[in-house]
């Protein structure tokens, strides 16, 4: 089978899903349609007197993107494709090129749907023309499912060529990764985070952190000046080599993110890292009760205490989560689940 | 429970929801009075316009500042008032400072009625989470942020679902001369509007008489995208005040209720309305709906599943109208604003609870 796979929420996953359907013994290639920069400068304009301009940009935007994903599929001739999240494709395009080519379009939505409110509130009607929705967590669900689209639930994974056990010293107690003031809509979510790691350095324990914008949030939350920040890049092997580091890795997950949680709860896990997770209702089930997660800041307190200094619970809650993602949630086995799907619709 | 004195703090937003939960406190023996005194609402303008902007940060210094400022005139009617209990919805008015005080010096519970997810969709959700985080008690229609915000506030946090007034939605015994009504707001293109806006146009491409009232729907007829709507009889696009609201209930066989996809589980107001109407509301599938109304509201989870069941309800008119009374009586039962005025007053106020009448 050729699978294209088109992206504009992560390159990684992207390319982590198509080295997989080539182990799998099939074609696959990747284009990808990130043009996120663009779209928020349209957005903040659709607020200002130029607001009509910025709606034909963004119309010309996305019908660019939309005519290069059909030039891209008249050049592969693939027998489906998989869209992860697309926020630029108009469901015009993609219509269009289900009907000329008469291919499967599933599209993978990998944050909510509704977010598309402070982008593109039209977006939410692309949903309707793809041939099968994929959403990472189920709470989404009522978003899509009244399109006259199949929804399958399909959680994130991770990729064990990138995360994996280092024989590396365990010199950070806690570790952070993050952002306290990502773009829009995600604002809401740093504040969360810069407050639970408040009472995490409250109470006296070194926490280092890989995030941006800590000023933005030291008004508000000044106790975060105690934070040691670490300066580096966030590819996923550095990532990877950070995990490793740690201790704990406390992980805060994006607020859109309600039943499920993103591709960090997978990829720390396969990193053989210890983590404490923010509750989310299917982690347990995800990882049958094996990621150590908290549900409020005294549970955490008393979690961090107790991991902190006990080196065996902790390796052996690291082993169980890593195998426990090495069977059930790499993108390998997410792979085989999409192409049982896209099996589904081709005839 | 004692007579209580409750303040009511709301910049407006959901039909007359102030007004009902003044009314049904008052019902239940307390003394209640709204008050909204902003000044300067225009600059939120701007701060919308910066938090969509690389300067989003900025806003949260200066958002706190204009917050300072409005803050004054509602300490003053504070200290007139004495209330019992500050009750708040779709309100973001006063200062991080104001609320400590409150908590701190005048001990008085603070009980915030939280409409959308404050985590993620709220357009200035980091506002209003400053906001929620010094609540004493916060009441969601939608229980799913109630995890994450767990995590930053120690406010007591409850599920309270939406309900309807029957002082404005009542049976009238009219005649049914509209097969499928739809009240909404469709000014604003929002994922809201989208998505009533592909249920109408799915039902107009289906050949079925569809029939809706709102400000906007001249404009939304004419998009490109929803090619059908040109069929659909346009009653108002302009607001209606509730009574005409209720009319128009009344007169449809079915009323479509779709939730606002933001409020994942929770059942559209329009759903507690029209079933106070007496008339037979359809809705999206919403996990909560079914325990809510007892298994009585019917629903869809697809558009070709609603037609299948518009076109079925039609036809089946005895049924339809039984379904509705058992709708009506479930609904004036449990979801009417008395019933949760004394929600929020057994909560705030655990040691005086208030018998079920």
């Amino acid at each position: 089978m050729r699978i294209l796979i088109t992206d504009s929420s992560s390159r990684y996953i992207s390319r982590a899903l198509s080295e997989s359907f080539k182990e799998l013994g099939h074609e696959s290639m990747v284009i990808f349609d990130d043009r996120g920069f663009y779209l928020r400068g349209f957005h903040a304009l659709t607020l200002s007197p130029f607001r009509n301009g910025a709606r034909r940009l963004l119309s010309i935007c996305k019908r660019r993107t939309g005519a290069a994903l059909e030039k891209a599929v008249s050049a592969f001739r693939p027998d489906a494709v998989l869209v992860i999240q697309g926020d630029y494709y108009e469901n015009s395009a993609i219509s269009r090129i289900k009907d000329r080519f008469h291919i499967p379009i599933i599209n993978w939505a990998v944050h909510d749907p509704v977010i598309s409110e402070f982008f593109d509130p039209l977006r939410i009607e692309h949903f309707g023309s793809y041939s099968h929705i994929l959403i990472a967590d189920e709470l989404w669900k009522p978003c899509v499912y009244f399109f006259d689209t199949p929804v399958s639930y399909m959680p994130l994974a991770g990729d064990p060529m990138v995360y994996r056990p280092l024989a590396t010293e365990k010199d950070i107690d806690i570790l952070f990764v993050g952002d306290f003031f990502p773009p829009s809509p995600h604002g809401t979510t740093g504040i969360v985070h810069a407050r639970v790691l408040e009472r995490i350095l409250r109470g006296g324990y070194r926490v280092q952190a890989l995030a941006r914008h800590r000023g933005a949030v030291l008004p508000f939350v000044p106790k975060l000046a105690k934070l040691s920040l670490i300066r580096g890049p966030r590819s996923p092997l550095a990532l990877n080599a950070l995990y490793n580091r740690a201790k704990i890795v406390l992980n805060l997950f994006s607020l859109d993110f309600k039943y499920d949680a993103p591709e960090s709860l997978f990829s720390v896990a396969l990193s053989g890292a210890f983590q404490l997770a923010e509750y989310k209702k299917n982690i347990p089930l995800l990882f049958c009760e094996s990621v150590i997660c908290f549900g409020s800041l005294s549970e955490l307190e008393t979690k961090v205490s107790f991991y902190l200094h006990n080196a065996a619970a902790r390796e052996h809650a690291a082993e169980t989560a890593l195998s426990a993602a090495m069977r059930q949630h790499t993108y390998r086995i997410r792979s085989e689940a999409i192409l049982k799907i896209i099996s589904s619709h081709v005839k | 429970m004692n007579r209580k004195k409750i303040l009511i703090l709301s910049g407006g937003g959901l039909d007359r929801l102030a007004e009902s939960f003044q009314l049904a406190f008052e019902s239940l023996g307390h003394t209640a009075e709204i008050y909204f005194e902003d000044r300067n609402s225009a600059s939120l303008n701007y701060f919308k316009f910066f938090s969509r902007t690389p300067f989003t940060h900025l806003c949260l210094k200066y958002w706190e500042k204009h917050k300072e400022t409005n803050s004054r005139q509602y300490e003053e009617k504070i200290m007139a008032f004495r209330p019992d209990m500050i009750f708040m919805y779709n309100f973001n008015s006063i200062s991080v400072r104001l609320f400590k005080k409150i908590r701190d010096i005048y001990k008085i519970p603070t009980a915030y009625m939280v409409f959308a997810d404050p985590l993620v969709t709220d357009k200035l959700g980091s506002y209003f989470l400053t906001n929620l985080i010094y609540c004493s008690h916060l009441f969601f229609i939608n229980p799913s942020a109630i995890p994450s915000l767990r995590l930053v506030s120690g406010a007591s946090m409850h599920f309270l679902s939406l309900a309807g007034d029957p002082r404005f939605f009542k049976p009238l015994n009219l005649a049914k001369d509209i097969d499928i009504f739809m009240m909404g707001q469709f000014s604003s293109i929002s994922v809201a509007t989208v998505t009533k806006a592909y249920i109408l146009d799915y039902l107009c491409a289906s050949g079925f008489d569809v029939s809706a009232a709102g400000s906007g729907l001249n404009e939304l007829i004419e998009r490109p995208e929803f090619p059908h709507l040109k069929k659909l009889a346009v009653i108002a696009s302009a607001p209606l005040s509730a009574e005409e609201v209720n009319i128009l209930y009344n007169r449809a066989k079915i009323v479509l209720a779709p939730e606002h996809p933001r409020d994942k589980d929770a059942p559209s107001p329009r759903a507690f309305e029209a079933a106070l109407a007496g008339s037979f509301p359809l809705a999206d599938y919403q996990r909560d709906a079914e325990a809510l109304f007892e298994g009585n509201l019917v629903t869809f989870r697809s558009v070709r599943e609603m037609a299948k069941k518009v076109r079925y309800y039609l036809d089946h008119g005895e049924e339809r109208e039984n379904n509705a009374k058992k709708l009506h009586e479930v609904t004036l039962w449990r979801h009417t604003y008395l019933e949760r005025a004394k929600e929020v007053m057994n909560t705030v106020f655990p040691r005086e609870r208030t018998p079920r009448i």
